[in-house]
């Protein structure tokens, strides 16, 4: 992409708030974008201190730590931590950082409605933990034991803690749905004169469609957990069988978004790959209308398979079926994606810096994670995997690298950009492969512990089990201190280091690469004109 | 800072009013969801018990 000269730095540093009003009040979609990107942070090593709590419970048989249903009230809130806390909004950080560099906009379309949007977080991460801390008081209740799906029956008799867990997610509903009309509005109003929507770049794509799918299914599992409240307190019976409701329905209600929020956590992360493998193989993205096409296309069909997550609840053979082959149909435009990157990759001058690392990473464990999902697709073989170690290995290899490793790769990728310092290379890779191996000892061992017969959500296991179970427990506490080192490198950035150059990257092209590093407080107050 | 020249009043009334419309839709979809739901339901229900 070609732009005329511009004047991007008139306004530098000038009206730039200080202290803790800067960032209270901030309407600087930089500023909103390093808040979500530091309470992201914050949530995962929340979360993955639960992890570990669970991974050393695992780590022999019988019960050590804590009891079951602490244990199970663990993985809920590791689950809700990570995807609603650390997930979307480390992605959501992304986008207010770079949508606007990326597309020559001043800012987002409503700086307020931002600001808004992540300060309703901290209040909804306070609820979703003191849905945790509660039962621990006299007269709490019982703890969450129900995972994070919330299945009715047993979330209608969870004590008060569930009540809290029900306003946190309104609350992150909300935000993530005010996000994300943000997003679309910006993206679709926003962007530089000449910049029609088939040249946005790949980044901005992924989250306009991102952004849809949030509107069309957060607003649904809103309204089945207010169902599940009423069922709770208002003598309602949309899930009670004896008032002539059915608790299957929820489990429609929230696969119908939560199948979906698969692809809400991939699509950002496939967004900065689209960007970081064409930079380190010198070389443009391969196919970029296909690219659009497949996402729109995973985006469709990922909303109308929800029920894989259910085959064993007993539906017709018409409906499995329908679901068996739809949810096979989408490894196809996926795969597309994937054979797109590689064909990118194919005859570059490929160079091996740490975003780089992540992507090629991302491509090969993302790809084990799909096939281990089409596996899990095909009906007769789900009733034997289904609530298995088998389906924990293939989510975890699904959305670690699909969609963790994808924020890695961007937050690598783009920090020379934000901090204006190059980060320590040789901790960079250090980290990339503590992290890759930890990973992999953690969840590859998974797969067979689900294929032997090891049940997931269960604190004590067969002896038969150990050894395996061992080995993911140390990998689990190689793979969780790694993270220590990311903070180590993100600070000492922040605070130093070699100078960044405009274009950090040799092969990077792109609108934000023609703003300083970093970027001044007002960019973009010209607009840039495409050619 | 200066109002950017590409931010005109015109703009801003594009961008408030397909917000307006979004949110609209968002809120749509929230509040069908519950009798659409209930509704398909008892249609597949009634379908399975033949």
């Amino acid at each position: 992409m070609s732009t005329t000269t511009m004047t991007h730095d008139e306004a530098h540093h000038h009206d730039a708030p200080t202290g803790w009003r800067r960032w209270l009040f901030s309407t600087n979609h930089k500023d909103i974008g390093t808040l979500y990107l530091l309470f992201a942070l914050t949530m995962m090593f929340l979360g993955g201190a639960s992890a570990m709590v669970i991974r050393a419970e695992l780590f022999m048989p019988g019960i050590q730590l804590v009891d079951p249903d602490l244990y199970n009230n663990l993985v809920t809130n590791h689950a809700l931590i990570m995807i609603f806390g650390a997930v979307m909004p480390a992605a959501a950080g992304l986008a207010n950082w770079m949508i606007p560099m990326m597309i020559g906009a001043p800012d987002m379309a409503l700086p307020r409605l931002n600001n808004l949007s992540f300060w309703i977080l901290p209040a909804a991460a306070t609820m979703l933990v003191l849905s945790f801390v509660v039962p621990f008081f006299p007269g709490g209740g019982t703890q969450i034991n129900t995972g994070w799906t919330l299945y009715p029956p047993l979330s209608t008799q969870v004590g008060m803690s569930m009540d809290f867990l029900i306003f946190a997610i309104h609350l992150l509903g909300i935000s993530s749905v005010l996000a994300s009309i943000n997003i679309i509005v910006t993206l679709l109003n926003m962007r530089a004169p000449g910049m029609k929507m088939l040249k946005m770049p790949m980044f901005c794509w992924t989250w306009l469609v991102t952004a849809f799918l949030l509107i069309l299914v957060v607003p649904v599992l809103a309204g089945g957990v207010t169902m599940l409240l009423f069922d709770r307190h208002f003598g309602t019976s949309f899930f009670d069988a004896a008032g002539g409701g059915d608790p299957v329905l929820f489990q429609h209600l929230f696969w119908f978004f939560g199948h979906p929020e698969v692809y809400i956590l991939l699509l950002p992360s496939i967004g900065v790959l689209s960007h970081v493998i064409p930079a380190f193989s010198r070389k443009p993205l391969f196919g970029y209308n296909s690219m659009v096409g497949a996402m729109l296309a995973v985006a469709t069909i990922g909303m109308v398979v929800w029920a894989h997550h259910q085959y064993t609840v007993g539906m017709s053979l018409g409906a499995v079926t329908y679901f068996m082959i739809g949810t096979i149909i989408i490894s196809i435009p996926v795969g597309l994606m994937i054979f797109n990157f590689i064909a990118t990759m194919w005859r570059g001058a490929m160079t091996f810096e740490t975003p780089m690392l992540f992507a090629v990473g991302i491509v090969l464990m993302f790809t084990f994670g799909g096939l281990s999902g089409v596996m899990l697709a095909v009906v007769p073989a789900d009733m034997q995997y289904h609530d298995s170690m088998f389906v924990v290995a293939h989510f975890h290899y699904v959305l670690m690298p699909g969609a963790v490793f994808g924020l890695f790769a961007g937050v690598f990728y783009w920090l020379p950009k934000w901090t204006g310092h190059m980060y320590d290379e040789r901790l960079g890779k250090l980290f990339f492969w503590t992290n890759v191996i930890g990973f992999n000892i953690t969840f590859f061992p998974q797969h067979f512990l689900g294929l032997a017969g090891m049940p997931r959500r269960i604190i004590d296991y067969n002896v038969m089990f150990t050894e395996f179970n061992v080995v993911s427990s140390i990998g689990a506490m190689v793979f969780g201190l790694s993270h220590l080192l990311l903070l180590y490198i993100v600070i000492k950035t922040i605070r130093g280091g070699k100078k960044a150059e405009s274009r950090s990257w040799e092969g990077a092209k792109g609108l934000e690469w023609e703003l300083d590093s970093p970027p001044a407080f007002h960019t973009w107050t010209v607009a840039p004109q495409i050619k | 800072m200066a109002i950017p020249e590409h931010q005109t009043p015109e703009l801003r009334r594009k961008n408030i009013r397909m917000v307006w419309l979004l949110a609209g839709f968002a809120l749509f979809i929230f509040l069908t969801s519950f009798p659409f739901w209930t509704g398909l339901f008892r249609i597949v229900g009634d379908q399975a018990a033949g």
